[in-house]
């Protein structure tokens, strides 16, 4: 059988798989992670657990984990060339889990207040979202990290925070080496009684590489690929942690080895690595500098491109463009993303990236070390601890508790409505930062970081867990959600109130007050929607969006941290445009109470008649908060713009003014606009349907309707302008 | 500061002309193509569009269109537009610089229409302001006006992309309301220019989609020394909305199939001039 073949059958598993997962679970706006339904008749319970089911600390976590990977069920596919699926995840496995909110046994009751009237999203008690470096792994193999761990038990003898976390990490570890060897006993099991040839020495071939990498560290490509996929399944089962790593700069040392020895070919080399992409979305860059600028695009980018784009399923590769870069990877990264229509590759701007983490503090050769390893998160492996993507403050909530302000005060004025939103926007982020400190006060004696300390440099050595003094840095992301509503909201007012004096302040309030009922009051809200908007150019809501963007900025810089600890702002809203917006009435841009608020640093839907993607291009490089975290660029390509024969020269070429101008990272969706109609009308029949929602690329089908509509009106209706 | 009556701008346009492009529309045409998606291009002056929200309940029948943008609010449902704005040439060339990041080595501005050239004072000013900031400068033209006028806008293009729309004169008249001869000759003035050209066929299913009539007008082209390139571009039964909202009936016509275009080009090739 071909490896053509063999991804064939792998992908329609993988589809029949997601069709399960939804009919099962339902509908959830995420990534698609690479878990497989577990047996219908599966049942486990953590055996460590207060009354309630919860359960807390690194001795519980470790206990706990290490049972759940000792009864975990073993997942074989005589096709995959590696071994092993995960299919639980054990930090939703508590009781009283919500995506939204973690379960925090430590009462922040003084913060709650403040916390709902900004609208913030804590991250207190949130869990990975920062990267391993795998590097730490590779060398050492499961048998070296578990020396490595003892060894440090014995140094850390007497310190009762120490001793409790490195038990709990050789629980950890015991845990995975169990999983891993039932799933060489049955991949041996299995060849022994496979019929097929080629199917027989698949299945040996995996029982003999896990046997080994029960202890050993890799020595083959195929072994690594396979060690990295044992982390990843590991750490998702533990807390859902999916940052990758520089993948094309951890594999090649060994794909140069074995095409040396003659063990390797390309082809083999594309289909052991789409499997590994197979196995598991991990976000991963390829290409971009290493610490000291040299380019490391090398043949296995280019492979690594070559397996997502035979493999055609959820990927999440970033590729990092610079000055120095190889062209070609570049060029390569847009063929694939127009080919394949399926969101990947993703781009990241190392230009500003690295200027601006420097502005931290950090040297060049650090700044280019950290890289595109989440959502819209960038980390630096192994190195620092990031709640990236987990702290966020609702910009539309904040403003409307100072346009409320106004209102009721003397002399309104758009002025006064700054003055109170930058009081109460400092109030926010102060808020946003005492939760950091709590969290990072307690949240190792609430949940260890058991996985990812494995693979950084220091918790282990130091006994301590990274949330709690294990990593060298601790550079905490603050990201800003609703940046267009308040831009085009000043906007609307200035120009209809202040500038044209069409509209007084008496008859704002009162629209907004009444959610624009009626229709005079509707006739209010066309011609607000109707004023200068952020994304335009030249524009009022462009003015305002660069204020907003630099107070944000400002307040965020200089909000007060315990020593050793940075804040960096960063645009993004993830998934949460639509629950961010349930909390946020009327706003004088025209949008309706409880309406989604706008995208991460995107303009709102309709910014311009022409929705001339170089114009969006412009104002998202205009907004960046400039200090190495991102406001991504969302750019949806619609199917006419996609089919053109100039349109990935264009593309490229909006990509390379984006990152010149300042950009960050950008995603690009290109979508089949009757597709998603359809799919939108009947998701269980398009289940291969991939979007790039946000920073993530998602099956369409298992997004929510309501999620589903907006993805649906923002692409069609670029494509209709 | 000269000012003239603008349909639209488009900011990153694919498909007039090399590169990323700002395509500015200006207003008023003297051809009445049968086929043609932009009825509002045609009258120079701006004009009040009903969309398909309109109700016909009357309240906009004081309504100007060359008045206030805020009288348009007077329409309940929203359904009221106004094609056409006025504007400056440093309003136009501001929007124009805006995508200067973008425009390379090959991109830059094109004046289309409508026909721009009926508003020769303020195309000329536009594309000289444009040519001192140092963009890209093109027009698209149906050629159909005494060449004067083309000829005092030369100096500041760096592009020419003409329409030949039928090769037959009294085709041309019964679909056009003009016949080509105009056009042809200015076509071939066009050839003595050395300005890089294209020419560019719209493509209506029975009316021109036929080999006899491409390969008529491709022979034509071979003519002219700096022709650069030839477009067929099939005709697609869009703007139906946009002549309901100025009050006018749509024309009926069909998409060329996608193999009568391959057979078209193949037409075309024979006589040399790659598409």
């Amino acid at each position: 059988m071909t490896y053509e073949q063999r991804l064939d059958r792998l992908r329609a598993r993988k589809l029949a798989q997601t069709r399960e997962k939804l009919a099962r679970l339902g509908a959830q706006d995420e990534d698609d992670y690479g878990n497989v339904p577990p047996p219908a008749e599966f049942r486990w319970t953590p055996p460590c657990a207060d009354a309630d089911g919860a359960f807390h600390g690194a001795a519980a976590w470790g206990k706990n984990f290490r049972d759940l990977l000792e009864h975990h069920p073993v997942y074989l596919d005589p096709d995959d060339a590696l071994a092993g699926r995960w299919m639980f995840m054990l930090s939703r496995m508590r009781p009283n889990y919500r995506l939204s909110q973690s379960p925090f046994p430590f009462d922040y009751a003084h913060l709650r207040e403040e916390q709902a009237r900004y609208d913030i999203t804590s991250g207190i008690g949130k869990d990975a979202h920062f990267a391993p470096d795998y590097r730490i792994g590779l060398a050492l193999g499961w048998g070296g990290l578990a020396e490595k761990v003892r060894r440090a038990r014995r140094a850390h003898a007497g310190d009762p925070e120490a001793e409790e976390l490195l038990d709990a990490e050789l629980d950890a570890l015991a845990g995975i080496r169990s999983w891993m060897r039932r799933t060489a006993e049955a991949a041996r099991a299995l060849a022994e009684a496979a019929d097929d040839p080629a199917r027989r020495r698949n299945l040996a071939e995996l029982a003999a590489i896990n046997f080994r990498l029960l202890d050993a560290p890799p020595h083959t490509f195929r072994e690594a690929c396979q060690w990295l996929a044992w982390f990843n399944m590991a750490s998702r089962t533990y807390n859902r942690d999916g940052a990758g790593g520089q993948l094309d700069a951890l594999l090649a040392p060994y794909y140069e080895a074995d095409l040396a020895a003659g063990r390797l070919d390309e082809e083999a080399a594309i289909f052991y690595l789409a499997c590994l992409l197979l196995n598991d979305p991990h976000y991963y860059q390829i290409g971009g500098p290493d610490r000291d600028g040299r380019d490391q695009t090398s043949p296995v980018s280019f492979l690594i491109l070559e397996a997502a784009h035979r493999l055609k399923v959820s990927c999440n590769l970033t590729i990092r463009v610079f000055d120095g870069m190889d062209a070609r990877l570049f060029r390569r990264g847009l063929e694939v993303l127009f080919q394949d229509r399926l969101g990947y590759p993703r781009f990241s701007g190392d230009r500003a990236l690295v200027a601006g983490f420097m502005r931290n503090g950090f040297d060049a050769a650090t700044a280019r070390e950290r890289i595109a390893l989440g959502c819209n998160w960038m980390s630096l492996p192994g190195r620092e601890y990031t709640l990236n993507d987990l702290v966020k403050i609702n910009l539309a909530k904040v403003f409307e508790v100072a346009l409320h302000e106004t209102f009721s005060g003397d002399a309104p004025s758009t002025g006064a409505v700054m003055t109170r939103f930058e009081t109460h926007l400092r109030r926010a982020v102060q808020c946003a930062a005492a939760g950091i400190d709590f969290h990072l006060r307690h949240q190792y004696r609430n949940e260890p970081e058991l996985l990812l300390n494995l693979l950084s440099h220091g918790p282990i050595e130091r006994g301590r867990d990274a949330s709690h003094g294990g990593v060298e840095w601790y550079n905490l992301g603050i990201d800003g959600a609703g940046l267009a509503v308040v831009a085009d909201s000043f906007a609307a007012i200035e120009q209809w109130i202040e500038r044209e004096r069409r509209m007084s302040w008496d008859a704002l309030r009162d629209a907004l007050a009444h959610n624009f009922a009626g229709a005079e009051r509707e006739r209010i809200r066309r011609r607000l929607a109707r004023s200068e908007r952020y994304g335009h150019g030249r524009s009022l809501g462009d003015k305002w969006a660069g204020e907003i963007t630099a107070c944000f900025t400002r307040l965020v810089k200089s909000a007060p941290t315990p020593p050793g600890r940075v804040l960096i702002p960063g645009w993004f809203s993830w998934a949460d445009t639509v629950r961010f917006g349930t909390t946020v009435g009327a706003t004088p841009n025209g949008r309706f109470a409880g309406a989604p608020i706008s995208h991460g640093a995107n303009p709102n839907p309709g910014f311009r008649r022409d929705g001339a993607l170089t114009a969006l291009v412009k104002a998202v490089a205009r907004v960046q908060p400039g200090y190495g975290n991102t406001a991504p660029l969302q750019l949806e390509i619609d199917p006419g713009l996609a089919g053109s024969a100039r349109a990935m020269e264009a593309v490229g070429r909006l990509l390379q003014a984006h990152f010149a101008l300042g950009g960050t990272l950008v995603n690009i969706n290109i979508v089949d606009a009757e597709t998603l109609r359809a799919a939108h009308r009947g998701p269980e029949r398009y289940p291969d349907l991939l979007v790039r929602v946000t920073g993530f690329s998602a099956y369409f089908s298992r997004l929510s309707p309501e999620f589903r509509q907006l993805v649906v009106e923002r692409i069609i209706g670029m494509e209709d302008s | 500061m000269t000012a003239g009556v603008v349909t639209d701008i488009q900011r990153f346009s694919l498909d007039d002309g090399p590169g990323i492009r700002t395509t500015v529309f200006l207003k008023g045409c003297g051809l009445r193509c049968a086929w043609c998606h932009n009825p509002e291009t045609w009258s120079p002056r701006r004009q009040l569009m009903r969309g398909p929200a309109c109700r016909g309940c009357g309240a906009c029948a004081s309504v100007v269109p060359a008045g206030d943008a805020a009288c348009l609010e007077r329409c309940p449902t929203g359904a009221l537009d106004v094609a056409g704005a006025v504007m400056r040439v440093d309003e136009v060339l501001a929007e124009v610089l805006e995508d200067r990041d973008f425009y390379g080595a090959d991109g830059g501005v094109t004046l289309s229409g409508g026909e721009p050239v009926r508003q020769h004072a303020f195309a000329a000013a536009l594309l000289a302001a444009c040519r001192r900031a140092g963009v890209h400068t093109a027009i698209e033209t149906g050629l159909a006006y005494p060449w004067a006028r083309l000829a005092a806008l030369l100096p500041a293009l760096d592009l020419v992309i003409f329409d030949i729309k039928l090769w037959d004169a009294a085709r041309h008249r019964r679909y056009t309301g003009r016949t080509n001869r105009q056009i042809l000759a200015n076509a071939r003035r066009l050839g003595e220019t050395g300005i890089p050209l294209i020419a560019r066929t719209p493509v209506i299913a029975g009316i021109n989609d036929c080999p006899r009539e491409i390969a008529a007008i491709a022979e034509f082209l071979r003519q002219l020394p700096n022709l650069i390139g030839y477009e067929l571009l099939p005709c697609h039964p869009l703007g139906a909305d946009k002549y309901r909202a100025l009050g006018l009936a749509p024309p009926a016509f069909d998409a060329p199939p996608p193999a009568r275009m391959a057979e078209l080009r193949a037409a075309a090739r024979r006589d040399r001039h790659d598409l």
